[in-house]
């Protein structure tokens, strides 16, 4: 067997793509067009390649900040590999270090962190990696199972949920879906408004049209609208890669929540996602044991009645470069004390 | 790079580079107007103009209709761009690039600028940036080299930012053009899409080598006309307050080898010294922060990072460094990280300060995976850059690292300098990356916390305050509120603006003036006086007229002082102690009158007043503050809103003084001599203060002169027969089943939470032994050479020092294990007892 | 033409007025005394001698004219660093108002007025007093804002608060200036005039 990683471009995507997209470990934040989203929004992305025999069977997509100050090479929903084979991913993973490193050698980044989506118990290769403070993707959530027949999906909602999506039909719900750059302004104004009155931090419209550029045309991401009276009343955006569709964000008004337009979205998306040959539905975070103060607490009692299987991934790990973080540290107590001293 | 035009349907549109909003049709002459034309109307010639950016042709539009333009270059970089300028700009920059005096250069305007001649006119049109590397084209070096191709009469126009938004930012690129050797002269536009977009009043600069006046601009004398811009009134938008323009003295120029510019554009109003610059870096100059500090500083050693975070007193590194960690008694806190957090700058446009800071709060929990001995060792590899002193006390934590296992408190115990440098070199790498901001994890920061500045705090958690409603320990019942968790910071204090927006407006406050939505209690006076006639023991009084109280402040979650000066301890959505006059008595919400009195528990007391006592100390501080200020201004009350506004707020906390006041009094103190509750025994669960599920599922209430006891039918009293019992009122029992069921659902979900995460370490800890064994396997295979090498995750290490790891590792899995086991036996314990108690007699 | 005796008197009493309006600080109705005694023919001796310390005293005054400015700042300094001890809240505010407004610039302008002698006019008095009282009183004013402002926090209003204080300063630096002023020039010299 003979291992070995180099940097694969953009004549890889569609190889890269349907390698990732397969994998159960990682997710769209791999996928090429996500890497040219995060490009606009200032990251540099570079890619690497695992080979095994000329053979490219993982590699990561990184994400880098260039900043003045030091920072962590990101690795989100990543690296792909082949998990099972330890001894394979264990050599993987050690070309991914050396590669991340020369390449934070440049940058002057202080580690490594990936978050692969691996149920826990983390596995032994991770051994000497610490768990960061801060998981960019949510560690536990819903996933709704599609590779069974829309009858099926349906019967596994919950009774409620099935009620509410029957509901939603009766009272004429129509649900739009789009890919127009057109349309994510009548997205964000109901994502904004949710955001004002669930208090959380809403990410800026820049962000959404820096996501659409990129998404929308590489046919990775789609905007469900729910029309009632003529008026869009709640809209959620997915990303489809591969085996998985992502419900990423979502919004809703207050106004017509009777008629329970976000059980017809997600059933769209649902049925959008099938066609699009994805088996899993990932509803994306929630809150597994009811607690009280949980950033999820709210919205998870509705996510539940949609039928996923709870499941949990082990969060993100950092490996940390302690040569480039001794030589930050260091720096800024140098700083500190000649200063005390003039 | 990604471009979208938003197109509304009146016919106008707008052009977003990146999300930032370039202009709009509906407003854009507005902006290119004032750019262009007062440089060509003040330029001695204009033969010659070059445009840096603005590949949208709308500046070059506005130079194509000014008489004497004979040729204009254009340099931008983004052919997309310029391309639209050609198709779908073309209808409103008419066509300009079709005119046979434009050359256009698809190129970075920084490496094209030497080849391009002489010019009368620059105009730099270039988006406001947003990375550090964008920043070069607003440099020092770039305006010199812009000067140096400038004809002598020429002239510089620049887009600016916006002095109101990011007053540093945009007196740091005026202070750079002005290093450049330039005169510049800066005039506001008002740019209404600007403005809805949150940019704030829009800003031009004109630079020159020649002297450049406001008068300059007042006679401005323009050969075309304007279509949205009045020229005659553009010089009132040039001159600048001394207060505003003082701003240039304190921010550093943007030059090559210090791009400050973006980070100054993220941290407006972080011009309070907080920030030097540093080898081109943001650096945390102590200095500053040391003097807000110095009140709280033991050592007194204002200006050193020692003396932020506190070391022990003596200063002999060898005596305080290795003091043992029971050296430091746990009420004194060690050190308080918050002024340091405070100043961790903002590196994005995505990211809040409460982010950062919640971010930093994180981290601090995360340093405890940090290898120290690694770290201190490369360290040590650098010692040649680092001062001596703390050489050598690193070189003692080395030695101490040698003999122990390294812990999270060795961080802490042994060099406080390291660890504070350590924790703003982590924070700022974490929040680096901009995603952080829409970070999705449950271990990650919460949005709804990081968008209100609440966060839950390192070490907050399950803490072992004096409980009043016990099964869920920790402050008053709920999870507790502190900010700076386990490193104790300063006694909480009212912000300066805590009351002044929010107190009047009805809802409660905290005190850190986070308001809450407004609460209300109707009930007819507290105390055993009046209980519901049922229980009346003797002497009763005849009930008050019920009255509504709304709740003033929010101690804690669960603990409310009313405007009447009642306390008020929330049990459940149902029920809720009222504490008044030395008395407790229990209610149900939907009715005004007390259902039982409870015993006065003094813990119970002691705890309320504390709590009163040291936000009336809070109050008075700032009330007497204000007083003081008010004796001096006072009088100009009339002619300066922010005085009335300070007298305003005098009443307020004024008020607010007098109403803790009346609560410290009415509240009143449990009779001399009640004596504590003892603590619950086996099978008995407490409910709250005085409140207690008994192991036949009967709940027990301490009243003031007896027990007693209720089965949810029938009440009796330990010194009556149960015989005698009389019936139960259902208001009773509804207080009581709501307070269960609030419990049972809370416990449930600890217990969950707790099982999940014993369920993990498990797992984990099976894979440590697996490990281990496979490591003892190999330790032995090799005929016991202990610096045979394997696999320790990545890494490679000697098999005993894989050995000696895992050992540790499962050491301190272990004692993860049995903390968690505690405290969920602890819950699970609770929850099946409230359980059975729902399920049986309280169903 | 005068008999000599007579003419001796009128000279020793030109002489005398001469000597008169010196001790006072009137220099120039002391030179005129001066001229006259000598177009009568005094001894050249004595209106050298007298015309001498008439310069002399002239010089002196003029230092301690100058000087006065310095003498009643630091008077009205250490008057308002004693006040400084607490904030007017404490002093309660009519006894306050009594020593910072009246007592203190009162002392201070009797002070210079006297220190500067009847040779100032008294226009050149009050303006001296004022602005030495009122730089004096400016200076308390504005640091014990700034103090205080700077306890209680500015929450994002410092322009708002950098104007009222401004104005405020301003404003008590006018009124114990004035005072200070009146006292000087109307005051000082009341009883000789």
């Amino acid at each position: 067997m003979t291992l070995d990683i180099r940097t694969i471009d953009a004549a890889w995507d569609e190889q890269w793509d349907a390698l990732a997209g397969e994998t159960e470990a990682s997710g769209f934040m791999q996928s090429s067009a996500w890497s040219a989203f995060k490009r606009s929004e200032g990251y540099e992305t570079p890619r690497f390649g695992l080979f095994e025999n000329g053979t490219l069977i993982g590699g990561a997509s990184l994400l880098v900040y260039p900043h003045e100050s030091q920072g962590f090479v990101l690795c989100p929903e990543g690296p792909v590999l082949p998990w099972d084979r330890k001894d394979t991913a264990r050599e993987g993973l050690r070309l991914l270090i050396s590669a991340a490193q020369d390449l934070a050698g440049s940058l002057r980044e202080v580690g490594l962190r990936i978050e692969p989506h691996l149920p826990p118990p983390a596995p032994s290769v991770l051994r000497n990696w610490g768990r960061s403070p801060v998981d960019l993707t949510p560690v536990h959530t819903l996933m709704a199972d599609l590779s069974c027949s829309e009858e099926d999906i349906l019967a596994r909602m919950r009774p409620k949920g099935r009620y509410n999506l029957k509901l939603a039909q009766r009272h004429g719900v129509n649900v739009v879906q789009s890919d127009e750059m057109r349309d994510l302004s009548r997205f964000y104004e109901l994502f904004e408004e949710t955001a004002w009155r669930n208090d959380f931090f809403a990410e800026p419209y820049g962000f959404f049209l820096n996501l659409g550029t990129a998404l929308f045309p590489a046919q990775c991401a789609a905007l469900f609208l729910a029309e009632y009276d003529g008026e869009t009343i709640a809209a959620i955006l997915v990303v489809f890669f591969g085996r998985r569709a992502t419900y990423l964000y979502g919004g809703s008004s207050v106004a017509c929540r009777n008629v329970m337009p976000n059980y017809a979205l997600h059933w769209a998306a649902m049925v959008e996602a099938r066609k699009r040959g994805c088996r899993e539905y990932d509803l994306y975070g929630y809150d597994p044991f009811g607690l009280p103060d949980h950033l999820y607490a709210g919205i998870s009692r509705f996510k539940r009645q949609l039928g996923g299987a709870r499941r949990d991934w082990i969060g993100a790990r950092d490996l940390i470069f302690y040569d480039r973080l001794a030589e930050q540290v260091a720096g800024r107590l140098t700083l500190t004390h000649s200063e005390r001293r003039t | 790079m990604t471009l979208h035009i938003d197109e509304r349907t009146d016919g106008n549109f707008a052009l977003f580079i990146d999300g930032d909003l370039q202009f709009d049709t509906a407003d854009e002459a507005l902006y290119h107007e004032g750019l262009t034309l007062p440089a060509l109307c003040m330029a001695g010639s204009c033969a010659r103009v070059l445009i840096c950016g603005g590949g949208d042709g709308l500046a070059l539009r506005e130079c194509l209709r000014f008489p004497g333009v004979e040729r204009v270059d254009l340099v931008d970089y983004s052919p997309e761009v310029v391309e639209l300028g050609r198709t779908r700009f073309a209808g409103i920059n008419r066509g300009a690039f079709e005119d046979h005096r434009v050359a256009v250069h698809i190129a970075d305007a920084w490496e094209q600028l030497d080849t391009l001649g002489n010019f009368d006119v620059v105009l730099c049109d270039f988006t406001v940036p947003r990375k550090p590397d964008d920043a070069r084209v607003f440099t020092r070096e770039w305006y010199s080299r812009i000067s140096a191709s400038l004809n002598p009469n020429g002239i510089v126009a620049v887009n600016a930012v916006s002095p109101q938004a990011t007053p540093e930012a945009f007196w740091c690129l005026r202070k750079s053009i002005r290093a450049a050797g330039l005169n510049a002269l800066a005039y506001r536009v008002c740019i209404p899409s600007f403005r809805a977009q949150g940019y704030g009043a829009w800003t031009f600069m004109l630079a020159a080598r020649r002297p450049l006046r406001l008068a300059d601009l007042k006679q401005l004398e323009c050969p075309v006309e304007t279509r949205q811009l009045d020229l005659a009134r553009l010089y009132r938008g040039a001159s600048f307050t001394r207060a505003e323009s003082s701003i240039e003295r304190h921010v550093p120029v943007n030059s090559l080898e210090n791009l400050c510019l973006v980070p100054l554009l993220l941290n407006p109003a972080m011009d309070d010294g907080r920030w030097t610059m540093g080898g081109g870096r943001w650096t945390i100059d102590d200095r500053r922060w040391a003097t807000d500090y110095s009140r709280n500083s033991t050592s007194g050693r204002a200006g050193s990072l020692s003396s932020i975070v506190h070391r022990p007193s003596s200063a002999d590194p060898s005596s305080t460094v290795f003091r043992p960690s029971s050296a430091h008694p746990s009420s004194e806190s060690p050190f308080d990280l918050a002024p340091l957090l405070n100043a961790i700058p903002v590196t994005h446009p995505y990211h809040t300060r409460e982010m950062v800071e919640a971010m930093a709060e994180q981290v601090i929990g995360a340093i405890r995976s940090l290898d120290i001995k690694r770290l201190v060792n490369a360290l040590l590899r650098r010692a040649g850059e680092l001062p001596k002193d703390l050489v050598r006390e690193l070189r003692k934590l080395r030695d101490f690292l040698r003999d122990h296992t390294p812990s999270f408190d060795a961080w802490r115990e042994w060099s406080y300098r390291l660890f504070a440098a350590l924790v703003i070199t982590m924070t700022l790498a974490n929040t680096i990356a901009p995603d952080n901001a829409f970070a999705k994890g449950a271990h990650g920061l919460g949005h709804a916390s990081m968008s209100r500045g609440y966060s839950g705090g390192f070490g907050g958690g399950r803490g072992e305050g004096g409980s009043f409603s016990s099964a869920r320990s920790g402050g008053f019942g709920g999870t507790s509120f502190s900010r700076s968790g386990g490193f104790g910071g300063p006694a909480p204090r009212i912000t300066s603006s805590g009351f002044r927006s929010r107190y009047s407006r009805g809802g409660p406050v905290d005190v850190y003036g986070y308001s809450y939505a407004p609460r209300y209690y109707i009930y007819c006076g507290g105390g055993y006086y009046h209980v519901h006639p049922a229980y009346q023991v003797s002497g009763g009084q005849p009930a008050a007229r019920p009255e509504k109280h709304q709740a003033l402040f929010v101690a804690d979650d669960d603990m409310m002082v009313l405007d009447s000066g009642d306390v008020v301890i929330t049990l459940s959505d149902g029920a809720y102690l009222l504490v008044t006059g030395g008395t407790v008595a229990l209610f149900n919400e939907k009715n005004p009158e007390p259902i039982l009195p409870v015993y006065p528990d003094p813990g119970l007391f002691r705890n309320i007043q504390d709590q009163v006592q040291s936000q009336q100390a809070a109050v008075q501080h700032d009330s007497a503050l204000r007083r003081d200020w008010l004796g001096w201004v006072g009088w100009t009350s009339a002619l300066f809103p922010i005085v009335a506004e300070d007298k305003r707020e005098v009443r307020n906390l004024d008020d607010m003084t007098r109403k803790l006041d009346a609560a410290a009094r009415r509240i009143g103190s449990a009779p001399a001599n009640a004596v504590p509750a003892s603590p619950v025994t086996a099978g008995q669960v407490e409910l709250f203060v005085g409140g207690y599920l008994l192991s036949d599922d009967t709940i027990g209430i301490r009243q003031p002169d007896s027990w007693l006891y209720t089965d949810g039918r029938s009440i009796w009293t330990d010194k009556e027969e149960k015989s005698k019992s009389r019936p139960c009122p259902p208001l009773l029992t509804e207080a009581v089943q709501s307070i269960l069921k609030k419990l049972q659902k809370e416990l449930t979900a600890d217990v969950a939470s707790d099982k999940n995460d014993l369920r993990e370490l498990y797992t984990d800890n099976l894979q440590l032994q697996q490990d281990l064994v496979q490591y003892q396997g190999i330790y032995m295979s090799s005929g016991y050479q202990s610096d045979y090498e394997v696999d320790y995750g990545t890494d490679s290490i000697s098999v005993s020092q894989a050995i000696s790891r895992t050992q540790a590792d499962i050491q301190q899995n272990q004692i993860d294990y049995q903390q968690t086991q505690l405290s969920h036996d602890k819950a699970h314990i609770d929850l099946d007892r409230i359980n059975s108690a729902l399920h049986g007699l309280w169903r | 033409m005068r008999p000599p005796d007579e003419q001796h008197a009128a000279l020793e009493f030109e002489i005398l007025a001469a000597e008169r309006e010196l001790v006072h600080g009137q220099f120039a109705r002391a030179r005129d005394h001066l001229k006259t005694a000598s177009a009568m023919g005094a001894r050249k001796m004595d209106v050298n001698r007298l015309h001498a310390s008439i310069n002399a005293e002239e010089q002196s005054h003029a230092k301690r004219a100058r000087l006065s400015g310095w003498g009643g700042f630091g008077i009205g300094g250490l008057g308002y660093l004693f006040l400084s001890l607490q904030q007017p809240v404490a002093w309660t505010m009519p006894l306050w108002c009594g020593l910072a407004f009246l007592a203190i610039p009162a002392i201070a302008g009797y002070a210079m007025g006297r220190w500067q002698g009847q040779g100032q006019s008294p226009q050149s008095r009050f303006w001296s007093a004022l602005f030495s009282v009122g730089w004096a009183m400016c200076f308390y004013t504005a640091i014990s804002l700034m103090s205080l402002r700077w306890q209680i926090g500015l929450a994002g209003q410092g322009g708002a608060v950098l104007v009222a204080g401004t104005f405020v300063s301003a404003a008590y630096a006018l009124v114990a200036g004035t005072v200070a002023g009146v006292v000087s020039a109307k005051l000082a010299w009341h009883g000789h005039e």
